[in-house]
C-alpha cells in the first residue's frame, strides 16, 4: 500500500508521501494545524469541494483520490474505519447508541437488522462498557466522552477494516480514560491485526502504539522511520523539540507526583 | 463604521431609494405633474402621455401623482409607526431590564401576552373594536409590535450590563450614567436599527393590507393599497392598473429589507 | 413525559384565561355604547329607554368582572350570543357555517406549502450555491419582499383572465380553491424553505453528519435521516406557529377572493360592527395560537431525547 499526496492552491499540504505496512501502526505526530487529519480526510474523500486534492493514494491497487464516490464510499466504514477525536458531538443526538449502530452495520456488512443487533453488543461487550444492554439504549448526551470514544472503536472494529485511522482519539477524552483508550488500541494491534495509522499530537501516546513514526510540520512531513529510530535518535530539529517538550512535561509530572 | 458602511454597495443603493423615495413624498407638491384627487371623466383610463406620464385611473385621475403623493401614507406613516414602536419598545425595556423583581416580572408578563396573539389577528382586534380609519390602524400596529421591541432590548440591557468590558468599567469606578451613555446605547442602537430595518418592509406591507381591505387609508386618499384595491374593481378590464402601485410596494419594501440584510452584514458580521 | 405534557397545560390555562379576558376587555373599548351600536344597526331609533332595556339584555348594568365571569361561562359552553346584525342568529352558527371553507383552504394551503418546500429545502441545502439555490434565493428574497394581495392579483389575471383556465372567485365553481390556496401557501413556501434550508447547511457542518460519512453511510440517509431530523427538531417551533399564522392569513385571500370563510365573516363583521363575531373571532385565534403553541411545545419535546433524558432508565 502506498500513500502518496500533495496539495496545492492554498498549499495546506505539500509533497507528502507515506506508506502503510500490512498489520503495522504509522503513527503520525506534529502540532495542531501541520495538516496531520487533513491528509486522512483528503484521502477518504471526506473534504469539502473548497479543496483541491493533487496525488494518488493507493489503497489495494484502487486510487483513492482518483475514484468515483461510491466506491470511495464502500471503502470508507467497510475497508476503512476512522476514530474521531470529538465523540461526544460525533453521534446524531436525536437517535440511539444502537440505532446509529446498528444502521452503521447494515450498511457496511450487508446484513438485517437483526444479525446486526447480537454485534452490537458484542462490540460494545468487548470495548469493556459496564452494563452493555442499557448503553445501548442511551442517547449520546447521556453518555461520557471515554464511553462513546469507546464505543466508536468498537463499531470501527466491528465493521472488521483492513484499516482504522484514529484521529486524535485521546484529546477529548479525560486522563484516566485516556489510559484504558491507548490499552484498547494496543489490544486492538494484537487481537485483530488491522492496520492503523495513528494521529496525534501527543509524542507519548503515539510512542505506546506506533511502529512507525511520521513526523510533520506545517504541511510537510521533516522526518520518517520506525518508532524506535525516531525516539531514541532523532535526527530533524523539530522532532527533538518534540521529544523534548514531552520529557520536560513527563520530568516535571514525575517530580511533582514524588 | 461609517466609512465600511458606505463601502457597501447595497447598503449605498437601498439607501439612496429609500432617500429619493422620502425626498419626492416630501417635496409631492413640487414634483406631482397633477393634482392627485383631481378626477376628470372624460380622461379616465388614458394612456401614458406628457400629461399622464403613468397614464390616469378609473376616474381620470394621475396615477403618477397619486403614486407620489401615496408616499406620504404608504412610507411616511410607516415610518412614523416604526419609530414609535421603537421607541415605546425601548422606554419600556430599559426599564424592565433595569428593575429588578415584581415591574420586571409585571411587564415581561404583560408583554407574554401581547405576543401570544398572532399579529394580525391583534390588528384587526384592535382595528374592529376602534373603528375603520389610518389612525387606529396605526395605532394597532404599534400595540402589537412595542412588546416584541421591549422583551428584545431588555434581554440586550441585561446581556451587556454583564458584559465584561462593562464590568471592567464598573469596577474602575465609572458612573453610571457613562457606561450607559458610552457601552450600552451604542451598542443596542445598532441592533435595534438592523432588526427595525428589517421590520419595515414588514409594516409597509401590513398597513398597506389593510388599506387593500379598506380597513386603513380611506378613499380618495392616495395610497398604494388603496390603489391596488380600487385595481382590483377593474382588474378584469383594465388589468394594467395594477402594476405600478404593486411595483412600487415591492421595491420600496425590497430596498428595505436588502438594506436591513446590509447593514447586519456590516454591523454584526459574525451572524452570517 | 406525562409530567411535562401536565405541567405545560397547566401553564396553557391562564394563558387561555387571559386572551379570554383580553377578548372580552377589547369590546368593552369601544368609543361607543355597545347597547347604542346593537340598536343602531338594527335601525331602532335609541331613545333612552330603549337604551336602557338593551343594556339589561346585553347584561352592561351589571359590574365589569360579574359581566366576565357570566360572559366566560356562556363563552366555554360555546354561546357567544346573538349578531347585532342579525339578531336572530347565533355567532356560533355564524362561525361554524363560515369554518369549514377556511379550514378547507388552510389545510390545502397547508399541504401545497410542505409538499413544495421540503423538496426545494432540501435541494438547496444539499447544493448550496448552485445556479438553483441562487435562483430559489433570489426567489425568496421577492417572495418576502412581495405583498400577497398583488400576488394574488396577478395570479386571477394570468389563470382566470388572461388564460380562462380559473375561476376568479367565489367557491362554487370547479377548482376555484385553487387560486386562493396557491397564493395563501406562497408567502409561507417562501419562509419555510429559507428556514429549512438554513438550518440544513448549520446542521451539515456539525461533527455527526462528518462521523456519518466516516461510517460510511449513503448520503442520502445522512441527509433524510440525519440532518433533515434535526433541522426540523430546531425549527419545528416557527413551523407549528405557520398553522395559525396560515388561518389568519386567510383574512386578506378570503376577501380577494370572495372566499366564504371566517377571514370574510370578520372583516365584513368589522365595517358592520358586528362587535360579537369580532370577538368570537379574536377569541378563537388566540386559543389557537395557545393551543398550537402546546402541541409544538409536546411534540418537540417528545421527539428530542436530550428534553427527556431521564425516563429511559
Amino acid at each position: 500500500m502506498d500513500f502518496k499526496d500533495y496539495k496545492d492552491v492554498v498549499h495546506i499540504i505539500r509533497d507528502i508521501s507515506f506508506s502503510l505496512k500490512k498489520n503495522h501502526c504509522l503513527g503520525i505526530v506534529g502540532e495542531s494545524g501541520s495538516g496531520k487529519s487533513i491528509t486522512c480526510r483528503a484521502i477518504l474523500g471526506l473534504l469539502g469541494k473548497n479543496f483541491n486534492i493533487e496525488g494518488d493514494a493507493f489503497f489495494e491497487g484502487i486510487n483513492l483520490l482518483k475514484a468515483d464516490k461510491r466506491r470511495i464510499r464502500r471503502i470508507r466504514g467497510k475497508e476503512v474505519s476512522m476514530i474521531l477525536q470529538n465523540p461526544m458531538t460525533s453521534f446524531d443526538p436525536l437517535y440511539s447508541i444502537e440505532n446509529q449502530m446498528i444502521e452503521t452495520l447494515v450498511e457496511n456488512l450487508g446484513i438485517s437488522i437483526s444479525e446486526a443487533k447480537p454485534l452490537c453488543l458484542k462490540a460494545v461487550e468487548e470495548m469493556n462498557i459496564i452494563n452493555p444492554k442499557v448503553v445501548l439504549k442511551k442517547y449520546p448526551h447521556e453518555l461520557s466522552g471515554g464511553m462513546l470514544q469507546r464505543v466508536m472503536i468498537g463499531i470501527a472494529l466491528t465493521l472488521k477494516p483492513q484499516i482504522i485511522i484514529a484521529d486524535e482519539p485521546t484529546t477529548a477524552v479525560d486522563s484516566a480514560n485516556q489510559i484504558k483508550v491507548l490499552k484498547e488500541f494496543a489490544n486492538i494491534k494484537e487481537k485483530y491485526h488491522t492496520s492503523m495509522i495513528f494521529i496525534s499530537h501527543d509524542l507519548g501516546a503515539i510512542s505506546k502504539v506506533a511502529d512507525d513514526i511520521i513526523v510533520m510540520k506545517d504541511g510537510r512531513i521533516v522526518e520518517q522511520g520506525t518508532a524506535k529510530e525516531i525516539l531514541n535518535s532523532p535526527k530533524n530539529h523539530h522532532t527533538k523539540y518534540l521529544i523534548d517538550t514531552r520529557k520536560s512535561l513527563v520530568d516535571r509530572f514525575n517530580y511533582i507526583i514524588k | 463604521m461609517t466609512r465600511k458602511l458606505l463601502r457597501n454597495k447595497v447598503v449605498l443603493v437601498t439607501t439612496s431609494i429609500i432617500l429619493i423615495t422620502i425626498l419626492i413624498g416630501a417635496f409631492a407638491h413640487q414634483i406631482a405633474p397633477n393634482d392627485p384627487n383631481e378626477a376628470s371623466i372624460i380622461n379616465k383610463y388614458s394612456r401614458s402621455s406628457d400629461e399622464f406620464p403613468l397614464g390616469t385611473d378609473h376616474l381620470g385621475r394621475c396615477i403618477l401623482s397619486r403614486l407620489i403623493y401615496g408616499i406620504r401614507p404608504t412610507v411616511f406613516l410607516s415610518l412614523f409607526t416604526m419609530l414609535c414602536t421603537i421607541a415605546l419598545g425601548t422606554l419600556i425595556g430599559v426599564i424592565s431590564g433595569y428593575s429588578i423583581g415584581i415591574v420586571d416580572e409585571v411587564i415581561m408578563r404583560i408583554c407574554d401576552i401581547m405576543l401570544s396573539f398572532p399579529s394580525q389577528v391583534m390588528i384587526l382586534a384592535v382595528v374592529g373594536m376602534l373603528g375603520v380609519g389610518i389612525n387606529n390602524v396605526i395605532f394597532a400596529s404599534i400595540m402589537i409590535k412595542w412588546a416584541w421591541y421591549a422583551r428584545m432590548i431588555r434581554s440586550m440591557v441585561i446581556k451587556y450590563n454583564n458584559k465584561n468590558y462593562i464590568l471592567y468599567s464598573k469596577t474602575i469606578g465609572t458612573s453610571r450614567s457613562f457606561i450607559i451613555t458610552r457601552h450600552m446605547i451604542p451598542n443596542i442602537i445598532s441592533e435595534v436599527i438592523v432588526l427595525a430595518t428589517l421590520d419595515m418592509g414588514w409594516v409597509i406591507i401590513s398597513i398597506s393590507t389593510l388599506s387593500f381591505l379598506g380597513l386603513g387609508v380611506q378613499a380618495p386618499t392616495a395610497e398604494w393599497g388603496a390603489m391596488l384595491s380600487e385595481a382590483k374593481n377593474v382588474l378584469s378590464t383594465n388589468p394594467s392598473q395594477m402594476l405600478a402601485p404593486g411595483l412600487a410596494i415591492l421595491i420600496i419594501v425590497s430596498a428595505f429589507n436588502l438594506l436591513g440584510d446590509g447593514l447586519r452584514d456590516v454591523l454584526d458580521p459574525r451572524e452570517v | 413525559m406525562t409530567k411535562y405534557i401536565i405541567r405545560r397545560i397547566l401553564i396553557a390555562i391562564p394563558m387561555m384565561l387571559a386572551v379570554s379576558f383580553i377578548a372580552f376587555v377589547l369590546i368593552n373599548l369601544i368609543p361607543a355604547d355597545p347597547a347604542e351600536v346593537a340598536l343602531r344597526v338594527n335601525e331602532i331609533i335609541p331613545t333612552d329607554e330603549v337604551i336602557e332595556a338593551m343594556r339589561e339584555e346585553l347584561g352592561l348594568d351589571k359590574p365589569y368582572f360579574q359581566r366576565y365571569l357570566s360572559w366566560l361561562w356562556d363563552v366555554i359552553r360555546l354561546d357567544f350570543g346573538n349578531s347585532y346584525i342579525n339578531n336572530t342568529r347565533t355567532v356560533y352558527g355564524e362561525i361554524t357555517r363560515a369554518l369549514p371553507a377556511t379550514l378547507r383552504l388552510a389545510s390545502l394551503s397547508l399541504i401545497i406549502v410542505i409538499l413544495v418546500s421540503f423538496p426545494i429545502a432540501i435541494f438547496c441545502a444539499v447544493y448550496k450555491d448552485s445556479f438553483f439555490d441562487r435562483f430559489i434565493r433570489l426567489l425568496i428574497f421577492v417572495g418576502t419582499s412581495i405583498p400577497n394581495y398583488w400576488v394574488a392579483l396577478l395570479l386571477i389575471w394570468l389563470f382566470s383572465l388572461k388564460l380562462g383556465i380559473l375561476p376568479t372567485s367565489g367557491n362554487e365553481a370547479k377548482g376555484s380553491i385553487i387560486l386562493p390556496a396557491v397564493t395563501l401557501s406562497l408567502t409561507y413556501i417562501s419562509t419555510y424553505v429559507r428556514l429549512i434550508r438554513n438550518n440544513m447547511i448549520e446542521n451539515m457542518t456539525e461533527n455527526y453528519v462528518f462521523y456519518a460519512r466516516v461510517r460510511g453511510l449513503k448520503e442520502r440517509v445522512i441527509i433524510i435521516k440525519h440532518v433533515l431530523k434535526n433541522s426540523l427538531q430546531s425549527c419545528i417551533t416557527a413551523l407549528g406557529m405557520s398553522v395559525v399564522q396560515l388561518l389568519s392569513g386567510t383574512v386578506v385571500i378570503e376577501n380577494i377572493f370572495s372566499w366564504p370563510g371566517i377571514g370574510r365573516l370578520c372583516i365584513s363583521s368589522i365595517f358592520n360592527r358586528d362587535y360579537p363575531i369580532i370577538q368570537a373571532y379574536i377569541l378563537m385565534m388566540g386559543i389557537l395560537f395557545i393551543l398550537c403553541n402546546l402541541i409544538v411545545d409536546i411534540v418537540h419535546h417528545k421527539l428530542d431525547p436530550r428534553l427527556h433524558g431521564g425516563d429511559i432508565n
